[in-house]
């Protein structure tokens, strides 16, 4: 996390990631035009551009939704969701070469203008077989071309998050219109059993990975019902949080996640205000509340980005009895300091009223 | 109590190396990806189609001499081994040579009637696939080098092979010859909708089961340009009825009056037969 904006905040692991990702895509590359110029040698440079550009930007896109539900389910692949967005930037590098080479195979040097060609010269939106699949390519691509220019901490901070995760979640809208524009497309075209059979594999793997983290999300989400009073509501044992992690609890649409470090317990907003990441499932570093995603920080008393940062996210009362731990759902004004309730197993504290 | 820095169980992206589980698992993760890719990339060019051997001689002009001719469509009548050879003239990028030609006669002030031929030298790229050629007049107006004698009277070897019916897919030649691979099929079509609206003339293009490929040159049944009429069809498997001839060495299709063009389904059969309708 940086305070200040600058293109890229190189790191290690930023050089290592991005190192991984060219590699594999140039090798992506050689492999299928080294195949290609083995097995059908006959092919113009232009429909070999169009052809690997496009193979490798429709992989590429699959691998990018996958790494979100993969990283959720195992936190282990956390380190494929940290830079995700170069992997995103450079999918879009790659399917723009794809676009552009379209454009001129098929589109330029007419009676035409391209740009216009790509919705009118084939005219049959009323048939399915027939449908001019290259607009809805043009369409994904737009979508993909306005996340990666937004790909940045500036434009997240100045959209504001809801704003900029609402048009980064448009990638599963790019995701359906390039289903159909390959299906449409080239599977309608070679009429092999390959692409209809890894275009399936492809679609269901990344629908079971978001249905098996939606479901591991809301098992682990708890809505408890069980009141003190008319404010606190029972969310677990003390022995149920581990040292330095969270309880996440859903109360009342509030997404909470509770603390528990050096003895003491505190309540934020289980949302980062980055990326809306969940930092329930982060851990206190440092003294700092740490989002796995991307390491943002925040202090548990006062759900504050330590200076000079400036992120802030909601806190809520907490209280402790015996071994139990409670939390009032109202929520405090982002960065509203609440001290914490303190561990003393013999009697009662809190940091409400 | 857990040490509170204790980062060995946590991945934090802007540390400078990721603790070793976090590490192994993105190693594995990258490996499996790049291994699933390259099985993807080979797989899937491996099963394509495959490619037509025709030729696009791209960057590389060459001079010929031959008979200009406009009937039924703008050729350059070339000898080639003993025999002549009919090459399409078609324009630079998605357009006919139509403009281009009527452009140079008119610079140097020749009237070419439409049954005549004239001694010309032209220059251009060559396209060519499965016997059939065209050229295009890749330099504009100094495509042509220059002509010989008058015009003479075009006199074509016409044979009738009667009422046909056609089913295969309405092409501009210069895609379908060589410049695009494919130059055919639904990945083409908007290029071929361009290129027949530019003036390049439709060709009919019907394969048959043994790997042999018709090429017909598409015309009205008076052996009138129908480039408007066919662009709704085009790259799409149809079936035609109308007069088979050959014209030297082209056939040429002109359609029966008042016939229809008629949709087939995409992955229909291609071929000629005997009889029209039904």
């Amino acid at each position: 996390m940086s305070h200040t904006y600058v293109p890229v905040l190189w790191n290690r692991q930023k050089k290592i990631y991005d190192l991984v990702l060219w590699g594999g895509i140039f090798l992506f590359l050689a492999i299928f035009i080294a195949c290609q110029l083995i097995f059908f040698p006959e092919i113009t440079a232009e429909s070999l551009i169009i052809r690997a550009t496009g193979t490798l930007a429709f992989v590429m896109l699959h691998i990018i939704l996958a790494i979100g539900p993969i990283a959720r389910l195992n936190p282990v692949f956390l380190p494929l969701l940290y830079n995700r967005r170069h992997f995103g930037v450079s999918m879009f590098i790659v399917a723009l070469v794809h676009g552009i080479f379209n454009l001129i195979q098929f589109h330029s040097f007419g009676n035409s203008d391209p740009i216009l060609s790509i919705f009118t010269s084939n005219e049959h939106y009323n048939s399915l077989t027939r449908f001019p699949f290259q607009s809805l390519g043009f369409f994904a691509l737009l979508i993909l071309f306005l996340m990666a220019a937004t790909s940045h901490d500036f434009w997240l901070k100045n959209l504001s998050p809801r704003v900029w995760k609402g048009l980064h979640m448009m990638v599963y809208v790019a995701y359906g219109l390039l289903i159909f524009h390959v299906l449409l497309g080239v599977v309608q075209t070679e009429n092999s059993f390959f692409n209809i059979g890894l275009l399936g594999i492809g679609m269901v793997s990344l629908i079971g990975l978001h249905l098996m983290a939606s479901l591991q999300e809301l098992k682990g989400t708890e809505k408890p019902d069980e009141k003190l009073d008319e404010d606190f509501v029972f969310v677990c044992e003390w022995d149920d949080i581990l040292e330095n992690r969270a309880k996440t609890v859903m109360i009342e649409d509030q997404n909470i996640a509770v603390f528990k470090y050096d003895q003491k317990v505190s309540a934020v907003n289980n949302l980062c205000r980055h990326q809306n990441g969940p930092l329930g499932e982060g851990k206190i570093l440092d003294g700092c509340i740490t989002c796995p995603w991307h390491g943002y920080q925040y202090l548990p008393e006062n759900g504050q980005s330590p200076p000079p940062f400036t992120e802030k996210v909601e806190t809520y009362d907490v209280k402790i009895i015996g071994e139990k731990i409670y939390v009032n759902p109202k929520p405090y004004p982002e960065g509203t300091e609440r001290p914490p309730a303190i561990y003393t197993p013999s009697s009662p504290s809190s940091n409400g009223k | 109590m857990e040490n509170n820095t204790n980062k060995e169980d946590f991945y934090i992206g802007w540390q400078d190396k990721a603790p070793g589980k976090f590490g192994r698992a993105a190693r594995i993760f990258a490996l499996l990806s790049l291994f699933l890719g390259a099985m993807t990339a080979a797989v899937l060019v491996i099963n394509q189609k495959g490619f037509a051997d025709s030729v696009f001689e791209f960057g590389e002009t060459t001079q010929l001499e031959g008979f200009l001719t406009l009937d039924p469509v703008p050729m350059l009548r070339v000898s080639k081994e003993g025999r002549s050879e009919g090459m399409l003239l078609v324009g630079l990028g998605k357009f006919g040579s139509e403009a281009t030609i009527d452009q140079i006669l008119k610079k140097e002030n020749i009237q070419l009637e439409q049954d005549a031929s004239l001694k010309v030298t032209l220059k251009g790229t060559r396209i060519y696939h499965n016997g059939k050629s065209a050229l295009e007049l890749t330099d504009g107006l100094d495509s042509f080098v220059g002509a010989e004698g008058d015009q003479l009277k075009a006199e074509p070897a016409i044979s009738s092979f009667g009422r046909k019916t056609l089913s295969g897919e309405i092409l501009d030649p210069k895609c379908a010859l060589g410049v695009m691979k494919p130059g055919y099929g639904k990945p083409h079509r908007s290029c071929a909708i361009r290129c027949i609206s530019g003036g390049i003339p439709p060709i009919f293009r019907a394969s048959f089961a043994d790997g042999q490929v018709l090429h017909a040159i598409l015309l009205g049944p008076k052996g009138e340009k129908i480039n408007e009429e066919v662009l709704p069809f085009v790259a799409d498997k149809v079936r035609i009825c109308g007069e088979l001839i050959m014209q030297d060495d082209w056939y040429v299709f002109k359609l029966e009056p008042e016939s229809e063009i008629i949709r087939l389904s995409y992955y229909g059969a291609e071929g000629v037969s005997s009889t029209c309708g039904g």
